[in-house]
């Protein structure tokens, strides 16, 4: 079937007016007539979509991209501390580590020195885990935490 | 924009992304999740405060575009024939229609929708489904034979040759 001239322009006014401007040309153009039919099948399906269609309300949407906003500076805010958390963590075992090693190859006398030095050490850096840990929580809205409960 | 502009541009909007993404998936809820994640992303982008409302359909649409593909890719899913209910008095209509997008591609859905359901230009579709507008009309004519084949028929017609 051979391509009418007028078929992009009879399409562009379909679903939006009626054709009665076009209904001869319609009557002697079996090309136009098949695109229309085809055309306005398709805004049919459309609309029958657009009737089942499931959303949630304005508020609801506005309320899950409040959430959203939140999520994304929790997880700046969070970063930070962290990043901090985990430098303990390598800085301590690495300091057990090297304490271990010092201790192990030292007399016996600079054994009194080394372990209450090592032991005071690994203890600050495990509380100031504990403090990131608590940070961390109470960031991120946990009830649990000392700091969101208030102590 | 401010809450009311979004109510408004929520409501003017929400449906019909809904049935075109419902369309070109094939799967309903797809199409929630999809229309769902789209609002968000244009929620919570840093876009232009000036920005137009026709040029936040087009993100909208964009971005359900992509998600559309990226969760297709996933799947590994064709279009599936929509389980909704056509209403009674277009009820063959519909059928016929939904049937033939069944098998056409999801490309050539996306096109015949965005040109004949949503009367974009096609700059506009371009834009969306990231093509050069010269290109569009090529795609769209023959999207549009393809269906017209469909619906006479010919089962041949659903072997085109448009990508995905």
């Amino acid at each position: 079937m051979s391509r009418c001239p007028s078929e992009e322009e009879i399409l562009a006014l379909l679903g939006a007016e009626p054709l009665p401007a076009w209904t001869d040309h319609l009557s002697g153009c079996p090309s136009c007539r098949e695109n229309v039919r085809a055309i306005s099948a398709l805004q049919l399906e459309a609309k029958a979509l657009w009737h089942a269609a499931r959303i949630p309300t304005a508020s609801e949407m506005l309320q899950k991209a409040r959430m959203r906003d939140l999520h994304q500076v929790e997880c700046r805010l969070v970063r930070p501390i962290t990043l901090m958390e985990n430098l303990c963590v390598w800085t301590s075992s690495v300091l057990a580590l090297i304490l271990t090693v010092t201790a192990s190859s030292s007399a016996p006398g600079r054994l009194i020195v080394i372990l209450p030095v090592g032991c005071t050490s690994a203890a600050v850096l495990l509380m100031w885990v504990r403090g990131c840990r608590i940070l961390t929580r109470a960031l991120r809205g946990d009830t649990s935490s000392p700091v969101a409960r208030g102590h | 924009m401010s809450n009311d502009e979004f109510r408004a541009f929520y409501e003017e909007h929400a449906r019909w992304l809904w049935a075109y993404v419902a369309k070109l998936s094939g799967c309903q809820s797809t199409a929630d999740d999809i229309v769902q994640e789209a609002f968000l992303r244009m929620m919570t982008a840093n876009l232009p405060i000036n920005m137009s409302q026709e040029h936040r359909k087009h993100y909208l649409y964009k971005v359900a575009t992509n998600l559309t593909r990226r969760a297709a890719a996933r799947h590994h899913e064709d279009i599936a024939e929509l389980k909704i209910e056509a209403p009674a008095e277009h009820h063959d209509d519909i059928l016929v229609v939904r049937q033939a997008m069944g098998r056409m591609r999801r490309l050539e859905s996306g096109i015949l929708w965005l040109a004949y359901v949503e009367k974009l230009s096609h700059r506009e579709i371009g834009q969306i489904l990231g093509y050069r507008e010269n290109s569009v009309r090529p795609l769209l004519h023959r999207a549009k034979g393809k269906l017209l084949r469909l619906l006479r028929g010919d089962s041949t017609a659903a072997n085109g040759s448009l990508n995905r």
